[in-house]
């Protein structure tokens, strides 16, 4: 990363120099080496600047707390932006140029207007502080509107070169590489290289990536302190690469990369009451409300899926666009209607099967029987169905359903019924 | 100077010259440092810049000291509204017009409306202002306390009045943004500043002076405000020809020989010799045209300018054409293709795949639907599993573009967020209340046509991609 550290140095130096004048406000946009940028900062400007986080210091108190304890003053007012006013204006310091450092600047979009006393803070104050913020984002995404405030000098940090990221991942290999292993440590970092920068282009990401990569890649070599040939090197990475097969990918999400499994993984500690109220919800969820009678009725024959929408051009399905509300009542009345489809052997609860059997009990009063409800309690409790109205109310409650297609048809299949069956849009 | 720049010159000991122009040049770094210094301090706005005497807003200077004179020296009551767009000179007009009376004693309150959002903060910062410059408001402290009220505008009139009776010396209050104090409950701060200045009810002098770049400010004070105002209305303009505005920069950029620097004058007059020598240069014009017809903005033309003066050394002491160039373009707003040319390439496919769904008249997606686009895409195109995706050559591992699972998309998804590429369209505690993460829906933030060149000018991108990328409309 020298290149990299020349090209931060060069573009941010000139501004900070001892003595020359620096601007009011300087915002650095940097998508790929944000880190190495920090690092330059802190190392050039004088150890009290603060450099404030904006994950961290959340809101506008915090971010204005942090300023003041770094300069060691304090305001008078409660309100964030007239506390660091009173309180900077107070400040005696004994050298001439001053700095504050926010990182993730973007997020000061929403400190309620604490931006622009930031940027105008040297009008205000009378004193030569300099706001640096650092963002991945460009300038224009927190610019506040109507140009109400001054545009601080903007710096574009350029991309890194992919030789500079291949210098980077060499020079830091891990300790237990020795001397003869290094030439086998440069053929990992190639493979990396070449493998990896089109799924992760951030540096500090890739050297993880090499570091965690690199004891799977030397296990096959067992005489540590023999020396690889060019030839073994090859081998070693063909074997890494077959066996690498989605470890790189995984190692690049921020998610298990068998998510798609655990969420078609069955939710087995629920009641066979519960489960079957999930399906009813994934359909109350993902159904139009109007196909109700058609999807759920037990006279008509399957043929009817003729019916079904066909201008999937239009608009796209519900399953892309995420579960929609339903009512409560609607959701009971499915759940009834689903119990007619559902195997009788598959049912082991004397409640359900009884429910089914029985035509004289199998009324809206009998659907909302004290184990349903508390079933449904449960499933919101448990958030797999999410209650989208507020708590306190009682009549016309609405829910969504928080389950995926996989969990849902898994589901379905443990009760011998296919769920794509009841399913108005099956794009 | 910093290390770095240091070391190069040691590296580089200016690799054609002789020994002789080496000596001459160390010479004048003492020069080009006081040089550098003032310069920047002005382009920076720690100082402030010298108004031309010819210009219009002279004019504007004039009736401004007038006004404030008014009130410094005889007590009167006063009002005025400065009116012009953004960066055209309104507080540099008020700042001249304040320094031409700066041998007389008073108090100048600065007050911002983007800042003071409220009359209570604005009484505050009064407070503290006249605090500051030996004024006793200790009657005032029953401000500092949250739990007291000012929410009638007799309540204000009665604090305003208190803190004005706190200083015997005359007050300049200048409102910077007066549209937005004019929007503030019942106008009740204009209101009564206004009318205190009207009235005569304060002994010492009282000059109220508003700027704004709104030209209906006036309109949208109500009535029993209006008909307290002076209806004083001053404006100013940025410069309107081509020869005020080069003027402008060449007065910007000229040197000004300081006593005691050895040199300067010598300096000084290489330097004029090159600006005179930059001014020809079609490039330089081009910069200087550019910031012309686009802003007009001294403000920004200042940051475009500080930027090559930043870079002086002694090795460069003349920065050239190009340098001007350069600094125009990296103040200019970032283009898209610079923030697509280092996203990873699935975070590129699916901005590619958002801006197929957008060509369907539907503008907001979920991540589900992305991916889906993504998915038909890529099966249809590749017809390859994930595993052969990295295909063993002679010269080494190579990525085609693959059918990537949903996990490696969904980190793509959280990127594109993290750049604000895809702008989440639900509030942002929508996640917090449980809201799944597939669904919620988003918006790219990046035009069609700026996607396509970006992808154009990508080169590291696989064909197929490239292709996708370019078959909308």
């Amino acid at each position: 990363m020298e290149q990299q550290r020349k090209a931060i140095a060069s573009k941010i130096g000139l501004f900070l120099e001892e003595d020359i004048p620096s601007p009011q406000s300087i915002f650095i946009q940097d998508s790929q080496s944000i880190d190495f940028t920090i690092e330059f900062l802190r190392d050039t400007l004088p150890s009290q600047t603060p450099f404030i986080s904006t994950s961290e210091a959340y809101n506008a108190r915090l971010v204005v707390e942090r300023i003041l304890t770094a300069y060691n003053v304090d305001g008078a007012s409660t309100n964030p932006v007239e506390r660091l006013i009173d309180g900077l204006s107070n400040f005696q310091g004994d050298f001439t140029k001053r700095y504050i450092v926010i990182t993730e600047a973007h997020r000061l979009k929403n400190y309620d207007n604490l931006l622009i006393p930031l940027l105008r803070l040297p009008e205000i104050i009378q004193l030569p502080f300099t706001l640096i913020m650092t963002s991945k984002q460009p300038f224009t995404t927190l610019r506040p509107t109507n140009g109400l405030s001054p545009d601080p000098i903007l710096v574009n940090i350029p991309p890194v070169s992919s030789k500079d990221i291949y210098d980077y991942l060499i020079q830091n290999c891990p300790s237990d590489v020795g001397e003869n292993l290094h030439s086998t440590y440069q053929a990992l970092c190639n493979f990396i290289m070449s493998s990896t920068t089109a799924l992760n282009t951030q540096p500090k990401e890739l050297l993880k990536i090499t570091r965690r990569a690199w004891p799977k890649f030397i296990e096959p070599w067992t005489e540590r302190d023999a020396r690889p040939t060019m030839r073994d090197n090859e081998l070693l990475t063909l074997t890494f690469a077959r066996a690498s097969r989605g470890i790189i990918q995984s190692i690049n999400s921020n998610l298990p990369d068998n998510m798609d499994l655990l969420q078609a993984s069955l939710p087995t500690d629920l009641t066979r009451c519960a489960q079957l109220l999930l399906i009813a919800s994934y359909l109350a969820s993902y159904n139009p409300p109007k196909q109700d009678v058609q999807m759920l009725s037990i006279s008509l024959d399957k043929q009817k899926l003729v019916h079904r929408r066909k201008d999937a051009k239009s608009r796209p399905a519900q399953q892309l666009l995420g579960p929609k509300n339903f009512s409560f009542d609607r959701w009971l009345h499915i759940y009834g209607a689903l119990l007619h489809f559902i195997n009788d052997t598959s049912l082991t609860a004397y409640s359900l099967t009884n429910l089914k059997n029985d035509h004289r009990v199998f009324t809206d009063n009998e659907l909302g029987q004290v184990d349903v409800l508390q079933n449904i309690s449960h499933l919101t409790r448990i958030k797999m169905v999410q209650r989208t109205c507020p708590y306190e109310r009682l009549d016309g409650m609405t829910f969504k359903c928080a389950i995926g297609y996989h969990v849902a048809s898994n589901l379905a299949n443990s009760f011998g019924v296919k769920l794509h069956e009841f399913l108005w849009d099956i794009s | 100077m910093t290390d770095n720049k240091k070391r190069q010159r040691e590296e580089s000991p200016g690799k054609t010259k002789t020994k002789k122009s080496k000596v001459a040049i160390e010479m004048y770094e003492p020069a080009i440092l006081t040089h550098k210094q003032c310069l920047l301090a002005t382009f920076y706005g720690w100082d402030s810049q010298a108004l031309d005497e010819e210009s219009e807003n002279a004019a504007t200077v004039n009736d401004l000291s007038n006004v404030i004179q008014g009130s410094v020296l005889h007590g009167e009551g006063n009002s005025a509204l400065v009116v012009g767009g953004r960066g055209t000179g309104k507080s540099l007009a008020i700042q001249s017009a304040l320094s031409l009376s700066s041998e007389e004693r008073f108090i100048p309150i600065h007050l911002h409306g983007s800042v003071q959002t409220t009359d209570k903060m604005a009484l505050r910062e009064m407070a503290r202002q006249i605090r500051n410059r030996g004024g006793t408001v200790s009657s005032l402290d029953a401000l500092d306390k949250e739990d007291h009220l000012i929410d009638i505008s007799q309540s204000t009139l009665t604090a305003l009045l208190t803190l004005l009776s706190a200083s015997a010396l005359p007050i300049v209050v200048i409102l910077n943004e007066f549209d937005l104090f004019a929007t503030h409950a019942r106008q009740a701060l204009l209101y009564c500043l206004l009318d205190c200045a009207q009235g005569g009810q304060r002994r010492g002098g009282l000059a109220v002076i508003g700027t704004t770049c709104r030209y209906d400010a006036i309109d949208m004070l109500e009535k029993r405000v209006k008909s307290r105002f002076s209806q004083r209305v001053l404006h100013v303009s940025s410069p309107r020809t081509w020869t005020e505005w080069s003027t402008l920069a060449r007065n910007a950029l000229s040197c000004e020989v300081i006593e005691g620097v050895p040199h300067m004058s010598a300096f000084e007059h290489k330097w004029e010799i090159h600006i005179n020598a930059l001014f020809k240069d079609p490039q330089f014009d081009l910069v200087l045209k550019m910031l012309f017809d686009m802003s007009a903005d001294v403000q920004t033309l200042y940051r475009v300018l500080a930027i090559p003066i930043a870079n002086m050394t002694t090795e460069t002491p003349f920065p050239s054409a190009k340098d001007f160039l350069l600094a125009s373009m990296s103040q200019r707003p970032i283009d898209a293709h610079q923030l697509i040319d280092t996203l990873p390439l699935p975070a590129l496919a699916l901005v590619i795949a958002a801006k197929q769904i957008s060509s369907r008249d539907i503008d907001q997606f979920t991540f589900e639907l992305v991916n889906k686009e993504y998915d038909d895409w890529a099966r249809k195109t590749i017809m390859a599993p994930t595993s052969r995706s990295i295909d063993i050559t002679s010269t080494g591992a190579r990525v085609n573009i693959s059918v990537w699972p949903k996990h490696v998309l969904m980190g793509a998804f959280d990127t594109l967020v993290d750049l604000n590429i895809f702008v989440p369209v639900a509030s942002a505690n929508a996640i917090a209340s449980g809201e799944m993460r597939e669904y919620c829906k988003h918006r790219c933030s990046i035009e069609n046509g700026e996607i396509r060149q970006a992808v154009e000018k990508r080169k590291d991108i696989p064909t197929a991609l490239y292709k996708w990328g370019h078959s909308w409309n």
